[in-house]
Formats: C-alpha cells, structure tokens, sequence
C-alpha cells in the first residue's frame, strides 16, 4: 500500500475518533449546557420586562408588555435552538465546534490573562500557543535526556546505574508534577529567590517593545514549570526506553550483527535504536499529547496562563461555552497528534504500513 | 481453577523473595492497618475538619511547625504544651470560702516566649478568685489575679495584662509602646533586667494556681495550656488544624478509591478487551478504535469540569466511577493483545470444534489465564488513580464530606504557604501521597516480572 492511502485511511479513523469523542463531551455537558442557556433566556426576558416597565412611565399596558416579553423570548428560545429536538442541537454544536465557532463568553465572564476580548477563539489563539511552548519544550528535555539515559542503561545492563532507573522510575509513577512544583516554588522562588514563583513573563513587558527582555524574563520564568516536569518524567521515560532498547537486543540481527565484529557503538545507535524508534515514538506522542492536557494542575500551580488555567477559570465561572472550547482544541490536538504518531511509525516502519491494509 | 490457585502461589513466592517487594508490602499492611483504623472515628471528625473552622483556632496554634523543630533552632521555635496539675491541694476552709491550691510544673526548650498562655478552670462550684504565682527557673516570680465569679473561668494573657505589664516596668523601667500576648508573654518567660529584655530561661517553671471558690470545688477542667509555634508531629495549618490528623482522616478514602476505580477498570478491560480479542474480527476493531476515542479525550479537564458540575452531589462512588470510565480501556488494549495470543492455542481450537459456546470458553480458558494481568494491573492502577484523585482535590474536586491530601495542599496554596513558609504543610500532605503510591508500584512492578518473565 503506498503511503498517501495509508495516510487518508489513517485520518479517516481519527476523524471518526474525534467526532465520537466529541459526542461522548457533548452528551456529559448537556444538561449543564441546556440548564444556562434556559437561565440566559430567562434572564433577558425579565430584562426586558423591566425596562419596558420602566419606560412606560407609570401607564403600564401589563398585556402589551407580556405579549413583548413572550415575543422576545420565544425569538431567543428559537435563535438558541432550544425548543429544537436533540439530534439537531447536537448536531449545530457539532458543526459549530468542527468549523471553530465556539461563540462568546457570558455577560461578565472575562479573562484579563487573555486579552481584551470575549471572543472565545480568539482567547484559546492566545492560551495554546502558551501551553505549547511550555510543554513541547519540557518533552523535547525529557526526551532528549530520557534517551541518553535509557540506551545508556541498556548498553551497561546490569551495572549499578542501570539497576536505578528502574528505582527512579518507581518514583516517577508516585510523584504528583503539582506537588514538586509547589515544592520548588516555596524553597527556590520564595526560599533562594533564585526564580520568579509564577506567571508567564514580569508584568508590563510586550514582545513588540522589548523582545530580547521578553525572551529572557520568559525563560526565567519557565524555569522552575520545566525543572518540575523533568524531575517527574525523565526517570519513567528513560525506563521505557531501555526496556524497548533491551527488547531489541534479544533479535538476531542485533546478534548477526555483532557476529559480523560490528563495533558496539554502531549496533547500539545504527540498528537496536533505529528498530525501538516507531515504539518510542508512540511512547513520545502520547507523553506530549497527554502531557497538555495533564499540564492543568501544572499551569495552575505555576499560574501559567494556558489552556489548563484558561479552563480552570472558565469552570470557576460556570462558563459552560469555554469549558467545552478548550477541551475541544485539547481533544483535537491530542487527535493530531496520535495521527501524526501513527504516520511517523508508518514511515519508519513499513510492517505497520502493510497491517493497515 | 486449580491453575488460578498455583499462579498465585508462585506470585507470592516471587514476591516474598523480592525484598523491596515484601517491605512494600509491609508497608501497605500497616497503611490499611492506619486507615481502618482511622474509619473507624465518627464522622463528625472530617465534618470538623473541613467545617468548623474557629472550633480549631481556640484548640491549637495555628501555622505551628512541627513540634521537634524546637530541638534544631530551640531560638525560632517554641513549643505548645497543655498542662495539668500535678497536685490540687485544699489550701484553706473558712465557712463558705475554700481555697484550693493547684501545683504545675514544666521545662521549657526553647530560647523564644510562646505566642500565648491561656487558662481555663471550670466545676461545680462557683469561682470567686484565682491568684496564679508564676514563678521562672531563676527564681524570679510574677503575681497575677483575676476576679470570676461564675463555675467557669477562661482568660489568657491579655485578661491579665495589668500585673504583667507593671512587673515589665518595674523589672525593666520601661512600658512596651505596643501590647499584644507575644508581648505579654515576654512577661512570664524572659529574664528581664534594667538593661532591657533577654532570652527566654530554659528550665523548670512552677505555676501555682490559688482558686478561691464558694463551697466545695470538683474541677472538672484545670488546664494551663502554653500555645509556641511548635505544636505536634507534624505543625498546624493556617486555622490550627493539625496536619497529622488531615493525613490521617485522607487515608482511608484515598485507598478506597484507589482500589475501587482500578479494580473497577481493569476488570471492564479485561472482559471486554479479552473477550473482543478472542472474538477477533469486527467486535476487536471497535474496541481499539474506542479505547483511542477515550483515550483522546483529556481527561483532567473533562473531569474537572463534571466535578465542578455536580459540586455537592459528586460523591466518593461517583467519582470512582468517572475514573473508571476514563481508564477502562487502556486495560482493554493490554488484554486484547494478550488474549489474541492465547486465541491460537490447541485447546481453543478444539473447544470450537466441539461447539462450546464461546462465552464458555472464554471463562474456562481465557480468564484464569487474564487473572495474573488483573492482579497486576489492578496493583499497578492504585497509584495511578491515587494520584489522579489527589490532584483532582488540588483543583477543589472532591466529595464535599471527604479529606483529602489534595485538599489540605489547595489549603496550603490558598493561604500562600509557600510565601509564608510553612513547608510543613505542603511537604508533609504531598510526601504521604508518595509514601502510599510508592509500595504499590514496587509490589505491581514485581507481580508484573513474577507473571511476565522479567519484562
């Protein structure tokens, strides 16, 4: 099968993917969905009522005012589909979420953090990009060094160092990211006062004024979120790794290749890493994608204004619309990204190409 | 099922000649030992724990460190100590008055007055008078007196600040510009001298306490009570609730929901991820393809915004089985694959050929060869859901009526306990989250070598 129809066959499914995770979304916010819209409809009708009331100056034609009142309501039950039947609410909230129309903010719902809008794509334009960066940049360290580590502890099996990793992975699968980061906030930040202990960039300062002090506070400032989701995810990372990489070792190519006098370097990066590479990259996919949405408690420890506080904040505001935003653009790049996953280990690996069939 | 009973046989030998593994399980024994318990103290406990807030301030010091800080920087950390009378004596009887005198005695660590000392007296019979002669290792000795007239009888310091602050100016000729119990306390603690105030005296203090009552007096309260900075194992948060007793009251609902939501989990994927690939074909796509769907779903979100929706009404049950849902199949992939493996063997092959039902042959065969990946995994999914469930609590997601170490360190972080620096109160709560993770994860790592080959 030649990779432009594996590439079609594999978004396909995930398209299919995204949908039904959205619907199983869509099916959990419903009531909560219907129940403010109905309180928004109410609410404005006896807006409205008021001030007509009060316009009438003291002649008050209470049945004109409630015919009004019935209209206006009856307008906005309809422009809010809710006298609808369910298939076909669901299926504009559908449509509005596939093409990015997640709507405004409610009356009184704003996030300073975001910018002075209450569009609410243009607000997750500006808190993606900021988790992105957060994030990428700490997979791409624990990658980077969980690697080096793991195929280090491979090569030296059974030595002191390669008996810790599994010890520092016990830690990992028991150490909350949330917790360390608190913990480093209150003895580096407040303690040493080595770092800033929150936000994203010193107050008042813009890229387009002062970009080089922008970058600079900006790193400062990722430095103690980074060191937190190191110290939690390099020892599980590098501990897969070497249990791919050891797999790996026990082939007979590796065996044939060591046979043929090859030295160890060259069997270790040019054949056990490049056959463990589509499995680590599904184990580096995940770890990024995941790692977006359960950066939440992170951002939140760290005040770092991405989607997870966005969210956090959208849901202290019973701002149902923003709520669902987010976990759609998070659902949506966690779909692109096993899909990416899926069509790098389909280019690596052309056994998996051939099973799609 | 006699296979069943020798794999687990050989699990628990694995396991108990894994030495880490059988410390860990040591370690959970005692843990379950705690948290039962612990479940067995009324309810009222948590409910003032998480409720009544004033009702801990007037018990405890707050933002108390650990009480042995006191031995390493005996200059910045006092003790809090609840002192009874070693003896109560009938002093005099004339007619109606009886004065009972009531002997205390201490030592004192630190270098530091405490914040506060409070005294309260209560019994059957009405207290006229109580005289307290407070008297400090050097000998030097300070009156107090405070006039009652009722059964009962609380005052602090601040009740009695007249005789301390003219024993302050007459020992040190000046008058304090500001007067608060710290200053107060000064009083009763510090050698003071014309040249100014000194250090706390360490050493034995005795307090004699004359109450002067109408008619004859059972006491039923008699205590003196010495609120530092230092107060139990493991301090006091910002209202004066001790931190040990919030560990304490979060462990058995952290176990439960552990146990519960993985175990839930993991059977659904083992039914249905073993069964599907044993059925192989339309049945196994689907469920790989919805383990992606769940998968791809962001689960900490999601759940915060369902908890947040049910606020009140999301309880322990509930809450479990959210995460269940969210983790079933993940198992189910696992299981899949372990099932088509099994799928090929002779013995399936001749149960088809018989016409068993395949339902039949999936319990006969299939799941006592699944049990040792139940256990595993089971095992393995406890710190996991551990984790999740705290976290959850971190963001203000938990049932209403429960204590969890999340909800202690959201305390800690809404009253800025790491500007403070009260590191007691976000090391300890997040350390025991690590202490009960841990043994699971070294046990199911074991279990998982012991049913795997040393994976």
């Amino acid at each position: 099968m030649g990779y432009g129809r594996f590439l079609v066959k594999t978004a396909v499914i995930y398209v299919t993917v995204l949908f039904a995770a959205m619907s199983i979304l869509y099916a959990f916010y419903y009531p909560i969905v219907q129940k403010l819209y109905w309180d928004f409809v109410n609410y404005s009708a006896s807006q409205l009522r008021t001030q007509l009331i009060r316009q009438a100056h003291g002649t008050v034609n209470v049945t004109y005012v409630n015919q009004l009142v019935d209209r206006y309501r009856e307008s906005l039950i309809s422009a809010y589909g809710l006298n609808k039947p369910v298939m076909v609410k669901y299926a504009v909230q559908m449509w509005n979420l596939l093409t990015l129309h997640f709507g405004v903010t409610p009356p009184g719902v704003e996030y300073p953090n975001y910018g002075q809008t209450n569009n609410i794509a243009a607000i997750i334009a500006v808190a993606l990009p900021r988790t992105i960066i957060l994030f990428t940049t700490g997979t791409v360290i624990v990658i980077a060094v969980g690697i080096l580590l793991g195929v280090l502890a491979a090569r030296y099996q059974g030595s002191a160092y390669d008996k810790s990793i599994p010890i520092i992975a016990v830690i990992h699968s028991s150490l909350p990211t949330w917790w360390i980061g608190f913990l480093l906030i209150a003895g580096l930040a407040y303690g040493m006062h080595w770092f800033p202990p929150n936000g994203m960039v010193a107050p008042g300062l813009t890229f387009s004024k002062e970009p080089l002090r922008y970058v600079a506070s900006l790193l400062d400032h990722m430095t103690l979120p980074l060191l937190a989701f190191f110290i939690v995810n390099v020892g599980g990372f590098a501990y897969i790794v070497r249990s791919l990489t050891l797999a790996t070792t026990k082939e007979d190519f590796v065996l044939t290749a060591k046979a043929r006098g090859l030295p160890e370097r060259k069997i270790v990066y040019g054949h056990v890493l490049k056959t463990a590479s589509p499995s680590i990259v599904t184990q580096v996919m995940i770890a990024l994608a995941s790692s977006l949405g359960g950066g939440m408690t992170t951002e939140i420890v760290f005040v770092w204004p991405g989607m997870g506080l966005l969210t956090y904040e959208a849901v202290m505001e019973s701002d149902v619309s923003t709520v669902m935003a987010t976990t759609y653009v998070l659902t949506l790049v966690l779909v692109i990204a096993l899909w990416l996953n899926e069509l790098i280990k389909g280019f690596l690996d052309p056994r998996i190409r051939a099973s799609a069939e | 099922m006699a296979e069943v009973e020798t794999g687990l046989r050989v699990y628990l030998k694995f396991i108990l000649k894994d030495r880490a593994a059988l410390a860990s399980l040591i370690v959970i024994a005692f843990l379950v030992g705690v948290a039962a318990y612990v479940s067995t103290w009324p309810s009222s406990v948590a409910f003032n724990y998480l409720n009544r807030l004033q009702y801990w301030e007037s018990l405890y010091p707050a933002d108390a460190a650990p009480s042995w800080m006191v031995y390493f920087e005996p200059a910045a950390y006092t003790p809090t100590l609840y002192l009874s009378p070693s003896s109560v004596i009938l002093n005099y009887s004339a007619g109606n008055v009886y004065i009972y005198k009531l002997t205390y005695s201490f030592s004192w660590p630190s270098l530091k007055a405490p914040t506060d000392v409070s005294f309260s007296f209560s019994g059957n019979a009405t207290i006229s008078q109580i005289l307290i002669v407070w008297r400090k290792p050097s000998g030097s000795e300070v009156n107090m007196s405070v006039t009652v007239g009722s059964t009962t009888s609380n005052f602090d310091l601040v009740g009695v600040q007249k005789a301390l602050l003219s024993y302050i100016y007459e020992r040190t000729g000046t008058m304090p510009t500001f007067v608060t119990s710290d200053v107060l306390a000064k009083a009763l603690f510090n050698s003071l001298s014309s040249s100014g105030i000194g250090p706390a005296e360490r050493g034995t203090y005795t307090v004699t306490v004359y109450l002067v009552t109408q008619g004859p007096e059972k006491l039923s309260q008699a205590e003196i009570r010495i609120l530092g900075n230092a107060y139990g194992y493991m301090g006091t948060d910002y209202y004066g609730r001790p931190i040990l007793l919030g560990i304490l009251l979060g462990l058995p609902n952290a176990l439960e929901m552990g146990l519960l939501a993985s175990l839930l989990a993991v059977l659904i994927g083992v039914l249905v991820g073993g069964y599907s690939g044993y059925l192989g074909g339309k049945a196994d796509s689907f469920i790989n393809w919805f383990s992606m769907v769940v998968l791809a779903l962001p689960a900490l979100p999601f759940l915060v915004a369902l908890g947040l929706w049910l606020r009140s009404s999301l309880s322990l049950w509930v809450e479990v089985l959210l995460i269940t849902f969210l983790s079933w199949p993940f198992y189910a992939i696992i299981a899949r694959s372990s099932a088509q493996s099994i799928r090929t063997s002779a013995f399936v092959e001749a149960d088809r050929l018989l016409g068993i039902p395949s339902y039949r042959t999936f319990f006969t065969h299939f799941m006592p060869r699944l049990t040792p990946f139940t256990v595993a995994y089971t095992v393995l999914g406890i710190p996991g859901v551990i984790l999740l469930v705290q976290s959850l609590a971190f963001i203000g997601i938990a049932p209403p009526n429960l204590v969890t170490w999340g909800y202690l360190l959201d305390q800690a972080y809404a009253n800025n306990a790491a500007l403070n620096g009260w590191w007691w109160w976000i090391l300890f709560p997040g350390l025991m989250i690590v202490v009960v993770a841990m043994p699971f994860v070294i046990v199911g790592f074991a279990i998982e070598r012991a049913a795997f080959g040393g994976r």
